[in-house]
């Protein structure tokens, strides 16, 4: 068998085509020897059992009127059959009445079985010799036996040119179906041994655009073949798509920088424009106030404290924006009605929250992930909705949660869902899909002239490549990152 | 009960062959009769309705022989009455008829019989026996030397050996005499018989 596993295709079947035609050919021609010399020895039998009733019967006047010479002439027309090498006919008493031998200088045994019947000595292949004794009777009383013994000799013969005959035929046989099996192996190992060698080639190359040929037959081969291009079609695919969100991620590693650097550009400005204005006017009124109490500094003192309170406020609300303290102190439910208010009222725009269900426990991770994608979605709608109306719904579905942003705004087209391949946002709605399938989450956009309605699913147990750990260790970061602000 | 076939008459001891034979070897060179012994003698009749009831299994009597026992009918051999009658106390059957034996003192009523052997005495009757049973399906048998030619169709003699000490008894058979009578015969009893030509 380790023969075998090193030896290629091609030789195997002509190996297994020659071992298969030796194995059959040599049953069969063995069926037939086993089977000839069943029946040359039944022949034979059947011939000198013919005979001895022949001689028999022929020699029943003789042996009833006395008249030896007659059987005796009739037994040595046994000499034609040259395998008898000698017969005895017995009258009725059992003594020799006449008898032929062939062979002038054997002396001829009585029968080795008792009785009549035929007695055979077929200790090798059924050669050997053959006795039949058989009873003469007329009109039913006995009146003699006639013994004829034989030997196989000539069934040797027969079975020797036999044997050779079979054996000539196993060469030819053998030779003639290696050179079938010879052309009719390729069509099994061609095809075979084509699909090897582009399968080296694409594990050395890498090259998955490539094809195997189709053979023209539709068999397990052509299925091989079939599924082997199928899965390196699969493969290229797999790989492209792999190779573009790649892509695709580095892009948003380096979007995600740029807006962080203008978010923090924007907070800077922010920072600038109002609060530390007002910090810096209200610094030398309250200096000034200080140092000259009377009615007016009381006034200007006044005007300070109002200014540190505005600034104050300002950014209490900046650090909402970034952050809101109601996510940590009282849940998804406060912050979405918060956010929903705070963009009513910073953008003019009519956006009522509705929280449908009982609220159940939430892990810290998933609702801050809610919010981020919930706040998403919000400034998606006033960016780009040009709604004047809008509806903000938390649905608690026992084992999951449902988050629905709609508007009345113009819609968005579809390759509006899909992320761009460059330029400046069209990521906003790619990371909120993406950032739930973290948490076998989906985003869902359904859209037309009359506005839009997206639906975030989330469920409520952690996936679980997540799990409780991560989400532990997560929420204890989050917590860090945004520390309560006081009043 | 007849003896058997083929009993030889006055036939040498088994275990004397040997001496014996060489012994008459010798003699042979000389002219000298065949004596059958004594008990020979006695065998004879035995072997001869031996002989008779064989002869009746090779030979065929035609279809239209009459219903009823299978009649063998003697007529001037009285040493074989015993022998004879032995045939019917063994129920011997021919042909499936039972045996029946008849004893003539004169040719008459031979229609009846199938076998008729006319034995030495009655030699002077013989052409009325032929006459009397010329186309008729009657098997004539004989012992005496010249009866076959004369009408008998199987004629029963003694022949010795070539060393001259036993003898066998043989037969001849007439074709021609079967023939008129309607008789067939098996080709098996020419092979052990002498033909009448």
């Amino acid at each position: 068998m380790s023969l075998l596993r090193t030896t290629s295709i091609r030789q195997r079947l002509m190996r297994i085509a020659a071992a298969v035609t030796v194995l059959t050919l040599g049953i069969v021609g063995t069926l037939f020897v086993v089977n000839d010399v069943r029946m040359l020895r039944g022949q034979m039998v059947r011939d000198l059992g013919v005979l001895s009733a022949v001689v028999g019967e022929n020699s029943l006047s003789a042996l009833v009127f006395d008249a030896p010479q007659t059987p005796e002439k009739n037994l040595r027309s046994l000499r034609q059959e040259p395998q008898i090498r000698w017969a005895i006919l017995y009258d009725r008493d059992g003594r020799h009445f006449a008898r032929y031998v062939r062979d002038p200088g054997q002396h001829p045994h009585e029968p080795v079985a008792s009785g009549t019947g035929v007695f055979l000595d077929v200790s090798v292949l059924g050669l050997g010799s053959v006795e039949i004794v058989r009873g003469l009777e007329l009109d039913g009383e006995p009146v003699g036996r006639i013994f004829i013994h034989a030997r196989t000799d000539v069934l040797a013969d027969q079975l020797a040119r036999h044997a050779w005959r079979v054996g000539l035929l196993l060469i030819l046989t053998l030779a003639a179906a290696l050179l079938v099996a010879a052309r009719l192996q390729r069509r099994i190992s061609e095809p075979i041994l084509r699909l090897a060698a582009s399968a080296r080639t694409v594990s050395r190359g890498g090259d998955y655009s490539l094809r195997v040929r189709p053979t023209e037959s539709d068999d397990e081969i052509a299925v091989l073949f079939r599924g082997f291009n199928a899965m390196l079609e699969q493969i290229e695919t797999r790989t492209a798509e792999l190779r573009e969100a790649n892509a695709r991620l580095q892009h948003l590693a380096k979007e995600i920088s740029l807006v962080e650097e203008r978010e923090r550009k924007r907070l800077a400005g922010e920072l600038h424009d109002s609060p530390m204005q007002k910090l810096a006017l209200a610094q030398p009124q309250v200096a000034s106030a200080a140092r000259h109490r009377d009615a007016e500094s009381d006034q200007v003192l006044a005007t300070g404290v109002e200014l540190l309170r505005e600034a104050l406020q300002e950014l209490r609300t900046l650090q909402f924006e970034l952050s809101p303290p109601l996510l940590y102190q009282e849940g998804l439910g406060a912050a979405l009605r918060w956010l929903a208010a705070q963009t009513a009222q910073r953008f003019g725009l009519e956006l009522p929250f509705v929280e449908v269900g009982a609220p159940a426990p939430i892990g810290q991770d998933l609702v801050v992930l809610l919010f981020q994608c919930t706040r998403e979605l919000v400034h998606n709608l006033v960016k780009h909705s040009g709604a004047s109306r809008g509806q903000l719904e938390l649905h608690h579905l026992g084992d999951a949660l449902r988050i629905v942003v709609s508007d009345d705004g113009r819609g968005i087209v579809a390759e509006g869902i899909a992320p761009r391949e460059a330029g400046e946002g069209g990521y906003g709605l790619y990371s909120v899909r993406e950032r739930l399938g973290l948490w076998d989450g989906t985003l869902t956009i359904d859209s037309d002239e009359s506005g839009t309605r997206a639906t975030v699913q989330v469920p409520l147990a952690p996936p679980a490549h997540v799990g409780p750990a991560g989400v532990e260790a997560a929420s204890a970061v989050k917590a860090r990152d945004f520390p309560e602000v006081g009043e | 009960m007849p003896p058997a076939p083929g009993h030889r008459i006055g036939r040498v001891r088994r275990g004397a062959q040997p001496l014996v034979a060489a012994l008459l070897l010798l003699c042979a060179l000389l002219p000298s009769p065949a004596v059958p012994g004594a008990d020979g003698e006695e065998l004879l009749p035995a072997l001869k309705v031996a002989y008779v009831y064989n002869f009746t299994r090779f030979i065929q009597w035609p279809a239209r022989a009459p219903e009823g026992p299978f009649v063998i009918c003697v007529i001037g051999e009285p040493a074989m009455e015993t022998h004879l009658r032995a045939l019917e106390r063994e129920k011997k059957r021919v042909d499936g008829r039972p045996i029946a034996i008849r004893w003539l003192e004169r040719p008459d009523g031979l229609e009846a019989c199938q076998i008729l052997f006319v034995g030495a005495a009655a030699g002077g009757s013989l052409d009325t026996i032929v006459r009397g049973t010329a186309g008729k399906p009657i098997l004539l048998v004989g012992d005496t030397p010249g009866f076959a030619g004369r009408g008998v169709a199987i004629e029963l003699y003694r022949k010795p050996d070539i060393f001259g000490t036993s003898e066998r008894l043989r037969f001849r058979i007439d074709p021609a005499a079967l023939k008129d009578r309607g008789l067939t015969v098996s080709a098996q009893l020419y092979d052990v018989a002498e033909v009448v030509r």
